[in-house]
């Protein structure tokens, strides 16, 4: 796709083909400008006016989502899509509260709530409940989660008429402790705010999970957080990956991150994928000159170095992009074709993709 | 801002006595008043005082009700004004109401329709509202709907006073609080509550107009920052419809700046209401500064002015606390 | 640009990149049509004003010719005439000279004065400062017209004085506005890096921080001036300034409300008169902003 400038066309995507699978960590990684948020927003169509998506699809359950109407695919992004970004503060609407920004979702459109979600937190709930004695306060708010998870049962997977703001209350607590954050009852009536980075990030993450969405899309969602924080926040995704069944989008420019908790990979450089693995196999056996700089660039732990390992040139500009392959000006293996023909992706190894004549694709023309 | 207030006063003593050149006294004394008067006068103003005395003294007055007398009237100023001002206070109620009325949603509209046919529509109107003087419009107003809807035998708006003399002698309005709607709604007194809101038609129009537009500017620059957060993102990224996302996330976040200006505009309707009620004969405190003007009433005059700065002050505390209250993260 | 080569001293280098950038602005400034047009016939009104006189017999607004008093608009009178039998369109042409004059001293004036004590109190800082504002302060708690009121009803009604009220009156915003603008840029990283090349102050103030500051004051005051002709004409539709015998627009309106049934072009045209020009004027000054605005959010 591209983006209409007043300096020109912008052709920020140009070939980004992935499948992922139900359930996995997908890590998408790439320098800044390299079009992986771009790439986040066009799953969900939240584009900006002058971007244009000049062709493709994106199959969502076997459905193009490109060919549905806004109102389609607002119930889309709304039940089926879930988006965590980068900075909780400029991402949280500052005048409500965060359990107004989490409820909305249910008293705004309780139809079409998943009823096996609800058993299945239901049957999780009542596990909890019997490691707890009735006089432990506990046990009393997670009744209360269980009744409202019932409702849902109840009205054949929405939330009922009466009583529609206690239910969506409840679903929302539940949330919130879910992502493991303490006394959930009281962060649900705060401010962003008044709350700390690390907690602003664990909200956003549970306004995402509220409606059991099928894609969880994290755009560089430790970025902005310290260390000990971001570590906190992986180890959270690794542990709500049991609890729920979704595919996780992981965007992030930090190959570290990808090695902890992603299953597969996808390289992107300049808007194009350039090489999509699985974890073990991309650390392991790096084709791409482009991945194999990135990991070089990592500076060890077990020696010196004396300088860094980076990659000469920058970024190309996406206005004039280079013909061919858009690495070639920075690749030290390019040879003639890269400079005219764009390679193909195709499968090195088993289940190993990527797009560098250096491994075939050159076709005779 | 207790310092702003005392510092009102001090300018209102400095204009009312301390201006070398000005005589005080010519307030209060014609030719051919006798020296021996006029000295006696001097004393018992206590214009023999050093300054800073007299201030104390003018100080004391403020605050005790006293400020002075209104020779054109030959009523004190305090109670000139107290009898005047609940028209005045009517008048600029249904100004705000009418400017919020129409402002807000024109700047809305013209952010949501950035650039479009709606947006260069309420940019013209906010344009000419600021471009209008407001004595010229109200006259204007009364030439079209009063005396050319008469010409045409259309039902006219009246354009002057605040109810019909006759009509109230026959439906006499019960004395509450002074404000003609509500004193009439409250007794059951229909016809003169239809009657008082005829009247004030086109004079609050009138006000109106310059705030309209300000305000209508402000919402559409405030609006287009706030639609270019990016928790609105997240907003639409949640599938909220757009109606949701305008009304429930973006619009709170773009009042707050647009109420600072509040306390400006109120000003403005206090300068505009000396017009607009001197134009359409109406019975408030405005009126009452214009033709004290005419009489050059000094006393008459400051004391408007200083009730005018109170009101401004009281206007801008309401702004404030409803700045807090819009945005959670003002504490006080 | 053409071949100018780049000079290696003297004022054509320093005052190079200041020529291209006017050049571009006034790029800018041809684009939009309305503020175009509109800045177009706010010029060519100020200048009317000053050529008013010399194509109209000042005198005429002494005479008083009571077999012509308010006819309507007809031939020989465009306007129709007045309640003196004074042709209404002299009469605006000659009014418009004093409000227009007015105008332009005032904001002149309140300008000039902003500009001074504004950058004093932004310079100085501290106590001065302080004060300073405490008294912009009290004098913006007044809404402007009542002020105008208050001080013109204890200096005198007279012209002169009603222009020096005007002044008194709008100083301090100019010098808030300033002041804030001196605060903003003293702390800007640019500053610090030129202290720290040693830079004198004197200069830093005069070549760098002077210049950014005043464009946004700029815009103000060219803003302002639809905004005091409205007032000084309101004043003087209150009766304030101008005695019988001076034409100014609003004591025009004045006197015509007095014949609103049956002679209203007495105020549609003078009252026209002011809304162009203070729209023209308007126009103007949006356009003024719009143009610098990008270059001060650089």
């Amino acid at each position: 796709m591209i983006f209409h400038t007043y300096a020109g066309e912008v052709k920020a995507l140009d070939g980004i083909d992935l499948k992922m699978r139900k359930g996995e960590f997908f890590g998408l990684v790439g320098e800044s400008g390299c079009g992986k948020s771009v790439t986040a927003l066009c799953i969900s169509r939240l584009l900006p006016e002058n971007a244009e998506i000049l062709d493709g699809q994106i199959m969502l359950k076997g459905e193009d989502l490109l060919r549905k109407t806004n109102n389609e695919m607002r119930e889309v992004r709304m039940k089926r899509i879930a988006m965590v970004f980068q900075d909780p503060m400029t991402f949280l609407n500052p005048v409500l509260t965060i359990g107004q920004q989490i409820a909305e979702v249910y008293l705004l459109e309780p139809k079409g709530l998943s009823k096996e979600y609800a058993e299945k937190k239901i049957q999780e709930l009542n596990g909890k409940l019997k490691t707890l004695s009735e006089e432990e306060p506990e046990y009393n708010k997670l009744k209360k989660h269980i009744e409202g998870y019932e409702t849902i049962l109840a009205s054949g997977g929405s939330l009922p008429k009466k009583g529609l703001k206690e239910a969506a209350w409840e679903l929302t607590v539940d949330v919130l402790r879910m992502v493991r954050l303490a006394d959930p009852e009281r962060i649900a009536k705060q401010y962003p705010h008044e709350l700390s980075g690390g907690m602003r990030q664990r909200a956003m993450i549970a306004m995402a999970l509220a409606r059991n969405p099928d894609i969880f899309i994290a755009d560089e969602i430790t970025t902005a957080l310290d260390v000990t924080v971001q570590a906190q926040i992986l180890a959270l995704l690794k542990e709500l990956r049991k609890e729920i069944g979704a595919s996780i989008l992981i965007i992030t420019h930090d190959l570290g991150i990808v090695a902890q908790i992603c299953d597969r990979v996808a390289v992107m450089y300049a808007g194009n994928i350039v090489e999509l693995a699985e974890v073990k196999e991309i650390f392991r056996n790096p084709l791409h000159p482009y991945t194999q700089g990135l990991i070089k660039a990592i500076p060890p732990l077990e020696r010196e170095v004396e300088a860094l390992d980076s990659i000469p040139g920058s970024v190309p500009d996406l206005i004039y992009p280079p013909p061919g392959c858009r690495f070639h000006p920075r690749c030290a293996y390019a040879f003639d074709a890269c400079k005219q023909y764009k390679p193909p992706l195709i499968e090195a190894a088993p289940s190993h993709f990527v797009e560098c004549f250096l491994y075939g694709g050159l076709r005779n023309e | 801002m207790v310092f702003v207030i005392l510092g009102v006063t001090v300018l209102s003593f400095y204009l009312s006595r301390g201006i070398p050149g000005i005589d005080p006294v010519a307030a209060y004394v014609t030719e051919r008043t006798p020296d021996e008067v006029i000295e006696k006068l001097r004393i018992q103003l206590g214009l023999n005082q050093p300054l800073p005395i007299q201030y104390f003294y003018y100080l004391r007055d403020l605050i005790s009700g006293n400020w002075g007398y209104s020779r054109s009237l030959t009523q004190p100023v305090v109670e000139a004004l107290a009898q005047r001002f609940p028209a005045t206070f009517e008048l600029t109620m249904f100004a705000i109401i009418l400017s919020v009325g129409i402002g807000v949603p024109l700047g809305i509209i013209s952010a949501i329709k950035n650039n479009r046919a709606p947006d260069h529509a309420s940019r013209l109107y906010a344009l000419t509202g600021v471009s209008i003087p407001v004595f010229w419009f109200g006259l204007l107003l009364q030439i079209v709907f009063f005396y050319q809807f008469r010409q045409w035998g259309l039902p006219s708006l009246p354009s002057s006073g605040r109810f019909d003399a006759v009509l109230n002698l026959e439906h006499p309005i019960q004395h509450i609080t002074g404000l003609a709607v509500l004193d009439s709604l409250i007794t059951g007194n229909f016809i003169m509550t239809q009657d008082a809101i005829a009247h004030l038609i086109l004079p609050a129009f009138a006000l109106s107009f310059i705030s309209t537009g300000v305000i209508a500017r402000i919402m559409r620059s405030s609006m287009m920052e706030v639609l270019r957060q990016d928790y609105i993102i997240m907003a639409r990224s949640k599938g909220l419809s757009e109606r949701v996302v305008i009304y429930r996330h973006a619009l709170k976040n773009a009042l707050i700046p647009a109420v600072t200006v509040a306390g400006l505009i109120f000003g403005g309707l206090l300068s505009g209401a000396v017009l607009t009620e001197t134009i359409f004969t109406w019975p408030g405190i405005g009126r009452l500064a214009a033709t004290s003007i005419i009489r050059n009433d000094t006393a008459l005059i400051l004391g408007f002015v200083i009730i005018a700065a109170a009101i401004v002050v009281i206007a801008n505390l309401l702004v404030d606390i409803l700045y807090g209250y819009l945005d959670p993260r003002i504490k006080y | 640009m053409k071949g100018l080569g780049t000079p290696r001293t003297g004022w054509r280098r320093e005052l190079g990149p200041f020529i291209a950038e006017t050049r571009y602005m006034l790029d800018l400034f041809k684009g939009n049509k309305l503020v175009l047009s509109g800045s177009i016939i706010a010029l060519a009104i100020i200048a009317l004003a000053g050529i008013g006189p010399y194509i109209v017999d000042p005198k005429i607004a002494g005479r008083v010719d009571l077999a012509n008093r308010l006819k309507a608009p007809s031939q020989g009178y465009v306007f129709g005439t007045d309640e003196n039998g004074r042709d209404i369109l002299s009469m605006m042409l000659l009014a418009l000279r004093l409000d227009i004059s007015a105008t332009l001293i005032i904001v002149a004036g309140s300008l000039a004065i902003g500009l001074l004590l504004g950058a004093f109190a932004g310079f100085i800082g501290g106590k001065v400062d302080e004060a300073l504002m405490r008294i912009t302060d009290i004098f913006l708690a007044f809404p402007t017209l009542i002020l105008a009121l208050a001080v013109a009803a204890v200096l005198g009604r007279n012209l002169n004085n009603l222009i020096l009220t005007l002044l008194i009156v709008n100083w301090p915003g100019y010098t808030r506005l300033l002041r804030g603008q001196v605060l903003a840029e003293k702390e800007k990283l640019y500053v610090e890096a030129l202290r720290s090349l040693g830079i004198a102050r004197k200069r830093i103030i005069l070549r760098h921080i002077i210049p950014n500051t005043i464009y946004p004051v700029i815009v103000a005051a060219t803003l302002d001036l639809g905004g005091i002709l409205i007032t000084f004409a309101a004043l003087g539709f209150l009766g304030f300034g101008a005695g019988p015998f001076e034409p100014e627009l609003g004591r025009m309106v004045a006197i015509g409300s007095g014949h609103l049934t049956i002679a209203p072009w007495l105020i549609t045209f003078p009252g026209l008169m002011i809304v162009f020009t203070s729209l023209a004027f308007n126009l103007m000054g949006d356009g003024l902003r719009d143009i610098l605005d990008p270059r001060l959010r650089r």
